[in-house]
């Protein structure tokens, strides 16, 4: 089993939007895949038409076992399930930090499911926080939505400086280009500047394209309802990537 | 909850059906395509309520109760076995099943199939309905069924429960995912689980000897009879296994179970089915060295590996010449002779000293007789082991082991089944070791004959050595591990459950 987390420390970079569009095609490519929504918006359960709501709160999740298993829900794909958010999420970091070990919880939580998934994917709030150092220590790729601006240059330089200082060095981060604007020359240039400093970032970089908005009027993975678009090619294009860093890993 | 099926007279019902239903029912998609099934001959997969189906290009497992596949591959033409199957999911989970037989294509239907989705107010999924038909692919469309299919969407139990309920209402039950499958196979040659390559023949204790082994020998003379054609078309290795397993059992029971038969014509029987035997036997070992040609590999240091190709081409080209000698030998007048007088034999009762016995008395007498002889056997070669015994045991128990089989219904399964675990024990070790030594000085006898001439030869030759080398490491690893299962076997409680079992109605006293 593999585990893989969507997650940047800063808001509206598209990273719900990759988790929902790269768990689908994770699924249709034949990969048993859970996606679990760890935003306390519940962004993804709301693509997937899915209630946010977590049968006995957060326990489910700090206890594991029988609750967990119960509160996983199909989604309207073959293949596709979801853990869907729970506004009680707001209460997993006292949950968290009351417990021994607090940083593996989650790690130690999912891994009954490693029978029956092959891939699992976090959809994680953009904080850095108990939680997201959970997922830091649960995911073996971390993968960063960055858009190019001075801002998510700053962020993306702190989020590797804590992960260093703070010995998270079992997780393999790649960044990847997202929202670009093609026309904007700052973008352009700002993307130069992001390749060159980061080694991990990936080659694919998903554009700012009107067609991924539709996602919220829709309620669907992108690739579902429109799998010829400009900005579907682009996330096969980037799962194409991750399944390579998945099988180099030896995973899948 | 599980997926559930409905069995409906037909494909109008059933869409009427779904539309009387009070849900928000949405009609999904619709799909006719060919399904193509595959088993081995002897129904491996059913057996385990599982089918291969091959649909397009992909070619899925399904347990039989699912519409789901538990494992997929996009394949590219007819699997011939599970290693034509490339490397996956797939295969993982079909080839510990079949290996070594054949996958044979057993049924070929056509699937006409409508989806529909059940829906919340969000317009989730909640349910799935997909309504089958099925019909015969070739020749005139002839209706086979139509089900109705009910698969819960995970974390939404309540709405498959309530359409469970409705169905109920309706004057609908679940039926048997096993029917529906006994439908597709039904033009399928032979029913599903119908060769069983050891035969359970169902005998009443105090019936006469003469007719309850006729009926037991002719059982085995069908599996012979309905192996023999396969093993000419060279499908898999196993017809010739189970056919060779049959004429063993023939010979044990005409030699063990004495004065059943008069002695002439056993006589006569047991030299032909002992000259079939070995007609047999070369092929058979051949295929037992091929089969385990990846094993044999790894055995050898990495570097070796390549160097040993020329070794197993040699064995392929033997097996070829040996094919051919099997099947002149089983075409042959000899053997429609053989099976004539044999089947006609068997046809007629027989006079003979034994004959009207019971047959609980005449076999459990022969059983003891077997065990006493093992046992002793056992405690000398604790004493003092010598090879040559080890021999003779492992062939007395495996005639010990034939007998209770055969005659398994006389007994009480729970018994029996675990005095046979007893057995097994013994022979499992005594087998290693026996296989090692054989192959030890096969695989010198081959080594003899292979060509030499250049580097690649000698390589080869290199290799092999190496390969006996590490096989009489493993035997001697066995024989060292001998004495544990010995003394068990030996035991004296291990005599006392025999005498349990089998003197008291061969109206033994001791």
């Amino acid at each position: 089993m593999t585990t893989l987390a969507l997650y940047g420390n800063k808001g509206g970079v598209g990273k719900t939007t990759a988790a929902v569009n790269l768990a689908w095609l994770a699924s249709q490519g034949g990969l048993t895949t859970l996606i679990v929504d760890l935003d306390p918006q519940g962004s993804a359960s709301y693509f997937f038409r899915i209630k946010p709501r977590i049968r006995r709160g957060a326990r489910g999740l700090t206890k594991g076992g029988k609750a967990l298993h119960n509160s996983i829900k199909g989604t309207d794909y073959p293949s596709l399930d979801m853990l869907p958010a729970d506004f009680s999420h707001r209460h997993l970091q006292r949950k968290f930090s009351s417990s021994k070990r607090s940083r593996r919880r989650l790690a130690r939580t999912v891994k009954p499911l490693k029978r029956e998934y092959d891939l699992i994917i976090f959809d994680c709030a953009p904080t850095i926080d108990l939680v997201a150092e959970n997922v830091f220590t649960a995911a073996q790729l971390l993968l960063v939505p960055l858009i190019p601006t001075t801002l998510s240059l700053r962020s993306h330089r702190e989020l590797l400086a804590f992960l260093d200082r703070e010995g998270y060095d079992s997780v393999q981060v790649h960044g990847f280009l997202s929202l670009v604007d093609e026309r904007k020359r700052l973008h352009r240039e700002l993307a130069g500047v992001m390749r060159r400093e980061f080694g991990g970032l990936l080659g694919s970089t998903i554009p700012y394209l009107a067609q991924v908005e539709q996602m919220g009027i829709r309620r669907e993975p992108l690739p579902a309802f429109s799998s010829r678009s400009r900005a579907a090619l682009a996330y096969r294009a980037l799962w194409r990537e991750i399944e390579g860093l998945i099988s180099e890993r030896g995973g899948g | 909850m599980q997926t559930t099926l409905y069995s409906l007279a037909g494909d109008r019902e059933a869409h009427d059906l779904v539309g009387r239903l009070a849900e928000t029912c949405e009609r999904a998609c619709s799909s006719s395509e060919i399904l193509t099934f595959f088993d081995t001959f002897d129904w491996r997969l059913f057996r385990k309520s599982l089918a291969l189906c091959r649909r397009g290009r992909e070619l899925g497992l399904y347990p039989l109760s699912a519409l789901d596949s538990l494992a997929r591959q996009t394949v590219s033409g007819e699997p011939h076995f599970a290693e034509d199957i490339p490397a996956g999911d797939l295969r993982a989970a079909t080839e510990p099943i079949v290996a070594p037989r054949a996958l044979l294509m057993v049924a070929q239907v056509r699937a006409d199939r409508t989806r529909y989705r059940v829906l919340n107010r969000d317009r989730k999924t909640v349910l799935r309905l997909t309504v089958e038909t099925l019909t015969a692919a070739e020749g005139p469309p002839a209706w086979l069924t139509t089900h109705l299919w009910l698969e819960p969407v995970r974390g939404y139990p309540k709405a498959a429960k309530r359409l469970a309920r409705r169905l109920q209402e309706l004057g609908l039950h679940g039926a048997d995912p096993k029917a529906r499958y006994s439908r597709i196979f039904a033009g399928a040659a032979g029913r599903p689980g119908g060769y069983d390559p050891k035969p359970r023949v169902s005998l009443d204790p105090g019936s006469p000897a003469g007719e309850a082994t006729r009926a037991v020998l002719h059982s085995l003379f069908e599996v012979m009879t309905c192996n023999l054609p396969h093993i000419l078309a060279d499908i898999d290795s196993e017809f010739l296994h189970d056919f060779r397993v049959s004429i063993r059992r023939t010979r044990v029971v005409l030699s063990q179970l004495r004065g059943v038969f008069p002695a002439g014509p056993v006589e006569r029987f047991r030299r032909q089915f002992s000259d079939l035997g070995q007609l047999t036997g070369e092929l058979r070992d051949l295929d037992v060295y091929l089969l385990n040609e990846s094993g044999y590999r790894s055995l050898l240091p990495e570097s070796l590996r390549d160097d040993i190709a020329p070794f197993f081409a040699h064995l392929r080209a033997a097996r070829r010449r040996a094919l051919g000698e099997v099947g002149r030998g089983l075409t042959s007048q000899r053997y429609r002779d053989l099976a004539a007088a044999w089947e006609a034999f068997l046809g007629a009762p027989q006079d003979a000293p034994q004959a009207e016995r019971a047959t609980e008395a005449v076999v459990g007498e022969s059983i003891i007789r077997l065990h006493n002889k093992m046992q002793r056997a056992c405690r000398r070669i604790l004493k003092r082991g010598d090879d040559e015994r080890v021999h003779a045991l492992r062939i007395d128990g495996k005639k010990l082991r034939y007998l209770m089989e055969l005659f398994a219904s006389l007994y009480p399964r729970r018994e029996l089944n675990s005095f046979v675990r007893e057995l097994r024990g013994l022979q499992d070790s005594l087998g290693s070791f026996h296989d090692l030594q054989v192959q030890e000085s096969y695989l010198l006898g081959v080594a003899a004959e292979l060509p030499v001439q250049d580097g690649a030869g000698r390589r080869a030759l290199l290799a092999v050595g190496s390969l006996v080398d590490r096989l009489g490491e493993r035997r001697r690893q066995v024989k060292a591990e001998f004495a544990g299962p010995l003394a068990a076997f030996a035991a004296p409680a291990n005599r006392q459950l025999a005498e349990r079992l089998f003197a008291p109605r061969a109206g033994i006293t001791r």
